[in-house]
């Protein structure tokens, strides 16, 4: 199935054409395909940037493999990023923008599943470190238990210490 | 007989092989039925000749949504079987529309006129349209009826079974 | 003639390593001589004929042998020769032979250089490893056979995957991953050696760490190189995206470093008998796991061969595996010899140790995690989700500077108890450093704290491994009068492994640093210029000179030419591309990298159009890229110090 043929073009680039955009209809497009209006007034254009930065990165490319709209050079990836842009300067939050694609791409078009809903995935890791710390200190608490030892104390003999010079250079050389 | 090393070597094995023996005969690939059963998200486009065409206006009948481009084999494929399609059930009050999808209008044009189409071909400035029809690929066709819902949603090819039958069910 | 001489080969090269493999064990359980020299020839049968097959499947290639099933498949009269010779392993089936040959070529060097040495081990891990060369060599005469024979053979062919034509890192990336990947075998047969024997002493422990350095510096650049490739071929600036075959890889490297860390606490202890075995054995699973993931079609990946029969087949095989593995350690881990020694602590070495295998134990449970959650998610609820780049930088962020801390602790720490004082005076200077490039990068305005912790503790790493590395040196100079650079080589000649390894992380400080860096400091922008205009970015003056068509046999591009010019100074042509493969309809972009050591330009050529007048492209600016791959470079050497063979005054060699 050619679909693979998307799949394997990470970075196709199409040369296509900019259309002549009909302003009247541009403007009818942007409003009537989301079903509720802006919750907000459109932004400064720092917040905008910000917005729409966050968004490209946090949604998928739909025909690359696992990448964010904002790093594929897909077509498919600039239009979807330019329509993220366009929908975040009318006023939209960032929430009804994921919304939106989620809506009608399905969830996998977030890079990053909702926390609420997929707990385990968020919380399993750290789960799994306290128990490997847990394991650690009780294994290390078992091997204490035991004879204490006996800190040897000595003074260096300067006699002595070309043989010590030369037992630290051999160890040295199995240290590592 | 390490009873522990046993537990914990069970623990991580047996749910790890049993996952990937069940990712067996699934399509990696992403698809998304989301759509279906809900209100077919409305357009107004202009098509390559400049006459403008507006989903609204064909409320009421049915309507076969096409999604394509000319650097898409399998939409070649499909090609025939929209054609007999229209061809059919056109007079029937079927309406079919195409939209190109991340194309060159020159191309398709000169696709058109080898290949022939008995339906409108709209631009998708910005490809705005195949965003809201969540299209994540080339074909993919949406079966609205009467009543403005989608009905089916394919993602590849139709078939002549498929066609004929989604089509009859919305007559 | 060559479809039935190949797999006649590779025929004999299944008999071969599956009489050795018996033989192996047989000379493992009796420890009969003349029954492990059985073993040794087997073993150089199996390489012979692996290579032969190789070299057969390679004349096919050349001379484009449409005959041949895999030629067929991959084969092309237009690809250059270079490719040609590479496409071996392109596609699966090449593949999976390639990686034949590396196993016969690691078992027949283990052969070599342990034919006299552990007679009580060798032949169970020679045994081991021809056991696991089976199961390879079978799948590459049985389902995955390249040497099939087309019935009514073509004039030309395909060609391989365009993707994998653009960029001479093709040649070197897979050959280096799989001569890592496959290497893992060999220290799993010598842990199974162990379990099997009963017994694990010293000279087994450091002839496993001896053996698992090689693999690992492999690898680590095969990684790396993959990194690198993706960075200059696929046109948007990264170098990791979590894919599920990126994570593959990175399991196994993970568990190897935690590996190669407890073996040294082994060596010194006696201790960890049983959880180093299970690391070398993890290791090797989860190269079984990262090959089924790339080959099943399970997984969605850059990397994914198309749906095969093997998928199954490969599961099959990991559950034995993952079985007989956890059999095998429950069955005898108890019979190693119990610790002599007592682990010190908490401030220790050993505990910064223990602490390096949770936190690598740790990360390589979450990159799992996430690479088959989607799976999981699925199998349970039938929704698609994505667990991505967001995901796994979140989670491994910390972790990340969890280790650099104990990167920067640990060998500040000896290995016995220390006071507090040691601790103090010992940590001292690197903590005060580390607070100082805190400070400084909030002063210059940064404030992405990651990146101000990945800086401060960078430095804290840094100094400490800069100290380590050269206190011998400067003990020795101070207190036998010689010149420093002398007395620093001769420390560095006898204590070549622990120069290694701290050569090692100071390659790892680096790449963090360049990772941080690139990430927060990168700028990008799209822009559109007319023909014989300039626009500027970042300080780079941008001209657009014009586009040229070029035609080659197996693809047509558009070269698009830019000038750049930085401060008034000129820094040469870029000329990123789009290709045009005869196989594909839509076009594959060739970037252009203009790497420089303070950052890297990237010029990604989005289109153009057809007269030429207008060019859009995006330019990426990020700074410190090339530390990356010097990081790599100086991994590299650290491992080659350390693994330097030396002239060793005892009997166990090798």
């Amino acid at each position: 199935m050619r679909s693979l043929l998307l799949a394997l073009a990470l970075c196709a680039a199409t040369p296509a054409v900019a259309a002549g955009d009909d302003a009247d209809i541009v403007e009818e497009l942007a409003n009537a395909q989301l079903p509720d209006p802006p919750m907000e007034d459109p932004p400064e254009e720092a917040t905008a940037v910000a917005r729409t930065e966050r968004l490209q990165k946090a949604l998928r490319c739909p025909v690359c493999q696992g990448l964010s709209v904002a790093d594929s050079p897909a077509d498919a990836a600039r239009a979807m990023g330019n329509r993220i842009e366009e929908l975040v300067l009318q006023g939209y939050t960032e929430d009804q923008i994921t919304e939106y694609f989620v809506d009608r791409y399905g969830a996998w078009v977030e890079l990053e599943p909702p926390k609420e809903e997929h707990q385990t995935l968020f919380i399993a890791p750290f789960v799994g470190l306290s128990l490997g710390v847990l394991v650690l200190l009780v294994w290390a608490r078992r091997r204490e238990d035991g004879e204490p030892e006996a800190v040897p104390s000595y003074s260096p003999d300067p006699a002595l210490s070309q043989y010590r010079d030369r037992i630290l250079a051999e160890l040295d050389e199995e240290a590592l | 007989m390490n009873w522990r090393v046993l537990i914990a070597g069970a623990v991580v094995t047996v749910p790890l092989v049993s996952l990937l023996a069940a990712g067996f005969g699934r399509d990696p690939k992403l698809r998304s039925n989301a759509l279906e059963g809900r209100d077919a998200p409305s357009f107004s486009l202009r098509t390559i000749d400049g006459e403008p065409f507006s989903l609204a206006d064909a409320k009421g009948s049915p309507v076969v949504v096409n999604f394509w481009s000319t650097w898409c084999q399998p939409c070649k494929i499909e090609h025939p079987v929209l054609m007999d399609a229209a061809e059919a059930y056109g007079p029937a009050g079927v309406h079919f529309v195409a939209v190109i999808y991340q194309d060159d209008v020159s191309k398709v044009r000169a696709y058109l006129n080898r290949a022939g189409s008995h339906w409108p071909t709209l631009e998708d400035p910005g490809g705005r349209t195949a965003i809201a029809y969540g299209v994540a690929g080339v074909p993919e066709t949406f079966f609205i009826d009467k009543d403005g819902v989608i009905v089916r949603k394919v993602s590849g090819p139709v078939s002549q079974p498929i066609m004929v039958t989604t089509l009859e069910e919305m007559l | 003639m060559i479809p039935e001489l190949g797999r006649a080969a590779v025929l004999l090269g299944l008999a071969a390593c599956s009489v050795g493999a018996v033989t192996g064990m047989w000379a493992g359980k009796t420890g009969r001589e003349d029954v492990w020299r059985w073993t040794r020839w087997m073993a150089l049968a199996f390489m012979i004929s692996i290579a032969v097959a190789t070299g057969l499947m390679e004349y096919a290639l050349i001379t484009h042998d449409y005959s041949v099933k895999y030629v067929a498949e991959v084969g092309s009269n237009e690809t250059p020769l270079a490719f040609t010779i590479v496409s071996l392993w392109s596609s699966l089936d090449g593949s999976i032979l390639l990686w034949a040959l590396i196993l016969a070529i690691w078992a027949a060097v283990f052969a070599v250089k342990l034919k006299d040495s552990h007679p009580e081990h060798a032949p169970w891990a020679l045994g081991s490893i021809l056991l696991v060369g089976v199961f390879f060599t079978f799948l590459v005469s049985g389902i995955a056979n390249p040497f099939e024979r087309v019935p009514s053979p073509l004039d030309n062919g395909p060609g391989p995957n365009p993707l994998l034509q653009n960029h001479i890192l093709m040649i070197v990336h897979p050959p280096t991953l799989y001569l890592g990947y496959v290497g893992m075998t060999v220290p799993f047969g010598m842990g199974c050696a162990a379990l099997l024997s009963g017994r694990m002493p010293t000279s087994w422990a450091r002839a496993m760490r001896r053996w698992m350095l090689v693999p690992w510096a492999c690898l680590t650049v095969g990684i790396i190189l993959g990194g690198w490739w993706s960075y200059e071929v696929l046109g948007w600036g990264g170098y990791w995206a979590w894919d599920p075959v990126e994570n593959a890889s990175f399991m196994p490297w993970l568990t190897a470093t935690a590996f190669i860390h407890s073996s040294m606490v082994m060596e010194r202890r006696e201790h960890l008998k049983g959880w180093t075995i299970t690391l070398v054995m993890a290791t090797f699973l989860l190269t079984l796991l990262g090959t089924f993931m790339t080959r099943s079609g399970v997984f969605n990946s850059v990397h994914s061969f198309t749906q095969s029969p093997i998928g199954p087949v490969f599961l099959g095989y990991l559950g034995v595996m993952l079985v007989v593995s956890v059999l095998l350690l429950a069955a005898r881990v108890d019979t190693l010899s119990p610790p002599t020694a007592k682990l010190e602590g908490p401030w220790s070495r050993d505990m910064a140790f223990l602490g390096n295998n949770l936190l690598f134990a740790a990360f390589t449970f979450t990159v799992l995690l996430g690479t088959v959650y989607p799976l999981l998610n699925e199998v349970m609820t039938d929704v698609q989700i994505s667990v991505g780049e967001p995901y796994f930088n979140r989670m491994s962020v910390p972790i990340c500077l969890g280790i650099l801390f104990l990167m920067g602790v640990g060998p500040a720490l000896p290995w016995g108890r220390a006071t507090f004082s040691t601790l103090v005076s010992r940590l001292a200077v690197p903590s005060g450093l580390a607070v100082a490039i805190a400070i400084g990068c909030v002063a210059t305005g940064l404030r992405e704290w990651v990146a101000i912790l990945t800086f401060a503790l960078s430095g804290f790493a840094g100094a400490v491994t800069l100290r380590e590395l050269t206190e011998p040196g400067r003990q020795r100079a101070s207190k036998l009068g010689e010149p420093l650079l002398s007395a620093l080589m001769q420390t560095w000649r006898t204590g070549h492994r622990r120069a290694g390894g701290y050569v090692v992380h100071f390659g790892v400080v680096m790449i963090a640093v360049a990772i941080a860096a690139s990430s927060v400091y990168r700028s990008e922008t799209e822009m559109t210029i007319r023909e014989g205009k300039t626009k500027s970015f970042m300080g780079y003056d941008i001209t657009y000179t014009g586009t040229e068509r070029l035609d080659e046999p197996h693809r047509w591009s558009r070269v698009a030419r830019f000038d750049i010019d930085k401060d008034g100074e000129n820094l040469g042509q870029a000329e990123p591309r789009l290709n045009h493969y005869k196989k594909m309809n839509q076009s594959i972009g060739t970037p252009t990298v203009m790497s420089g050591l303070d950052e890297d330009l990237y010029l990604s050529l989005v289109q153009v159009d057809p007269e030429g007048k207008m060019a859009s492209l995006s330019v990426v600016v990020e700074p410190l890229v090339i530390w990356l791959w010097a990081g790599g470079g100086v991994m590299l050497l650290g491992c080659v110090i350390a693994g330097w063979p030396t002239r060793r005054r005892r009997e166990d060699a090798a």
